[in-house]
């Protein structure tokens, strides 16, 4: 069907914010491509928190349905993003703590052990889990879909400039627990 | 560095399954979809939402009411106002005089003042209300001081 892949590509060169005011009114098409547009950002919030993917996947669903439904609520069509990824933080705490698997460096090693990871990563996994939760989300969100700056302000509502800082130090403090691990420069 | 996190958490790219997020979630799918039947009606009015929406349209709208009343309250329109009535105090000179005089007496010193000038003002009527007729009394009021031979004071 041509017109309607002509439909689909016409829905995703559309702004964000035009999706937001469609889905509101009850636009499937548009609620759908923001889904898709916001999906990997989530999955990598989620996954942050939960140090799980499958169950990041859900987080991220059901962080959608409860958008599906709240999408009259929001105030701001332009803070859509940030709103999202506030949804899906929480309800990956909340099956966080429902399923006791709440990120920690034996979760990290025990993933390493089961994928078979080499030591580099594993001491690489650790040095992410003893990151602040926020500096850890920030860290998903760079490398887990090499989301650009301004994706990446767009969902969490700050600069891009606070980003780089944070993304920085963040680096600093990993490259520190990798010395003291045995590493040397990185 | 990068590279280091890259290989460590860089997974494949997640991919949105919209069928499966359907069926998964259908309440909240048609939730999504009876919005486009009730349209704009359950949102606020426009003008009103972006009036409320600014703190700036908010004092300017507050602002616009105050200067409506206080412009309404000064210069509504005279031929809707009530006039004030006229009391008919005094119909003859004399009357007019003595009401004067009365409310003078008022403004000075209530209405003890005005008892002191009635009084005042009967008494030299009363010792010649005896010896008077009724002719040199109704002069007497009427201000014609010439007929009884004495003056009001």
């Amino acid at each position: 069907m041509p017109g309607a892949s002509e439909k689909e590509q016409s829905v995703a060169q559309k702004p964000d914010i035009v999706l937001v005011k469609a889905a509101v009114n009850g636009n499937a098409e548009g609620f759908t491509e923001l889904c898709r547009r916001y999906y990997p950002a989530m999955v990598a919030i989620a996954h942050s928190v939960l140090g799980d993917r499958h169950l990041a996947e859900d987080a991220a669903q059901q962080a959608f349905a409860k958008v599906a439904v709240k999408l009259p609520q929001l105030k701001k069509e332009s803070r859509f993003g940030n709103w999202l990824a506030v949804i899906c933080r929480n309800i990956a705490k909340d099956i966080a703590r429902r399923t006791e698997n709440f990120h920690s460096t034996d979760d990290f090693s025990m993933a390493a052990a089961k994928s078979g990871d080499d030591d580099t990563t594993e001491v690489v996994r650790q040095a992410i889990s003893k990151l602040s939760a926020s500096a850890r989300e920030l860290v998903f969100l760079r490398f887990y879909d090499g989301m650009s700056y301004e994706q990446i302000s767009a969902v969490l509502g700050i600069s891009e400039q606070a980003i780089n800082g944070r993304l920085r130090r963040a680096k600093k403090k990993m490259a520190g627990y990798l010395r003291r691990n045995g590493f040397g420069e990185v | 560095m990068d590279e280091l996190i890259s290989r460590t958490i860089n997974t494949e790219r997640p991919q949105f399954d919209t069928e499966k997020w359907k069926q998964k979630y259908p309440e909240e799918y048609q939730t999504l979809l009876s919005r486009a039947s009730k349209g704009d009606s359950n949102r606020k009015p426009k003008i009103l939402k972006a009036i409320l929406k600014s703190p700036l349209t908010k004092i300017s709208a507050a602002a616009v009411i105050i200067l409506a009343v206080t412009f309404l309250s000064t210069h509504r329109d005279p031929g809707n106002q009530e006039q004030p009535r006229i009391v008919e105090v005094a119909k003859y000179p004399v009357e007019m005089m003595t009401a004067i005089s009365l409310e003078r007496a008022f403004r000075r010193g209530g209405i003890e003042a005005v008892e002191e000038q009635c009084k005042q003002a009967f008494k030299p009527i009363a010792p010649r209300l005896e010896s008077s007729s009724i002719k040199q009394i109704l002069a007497e009021f009427n201000g014609n001081g010439k007929i009884s031979g004495r003056t009001r004071p």
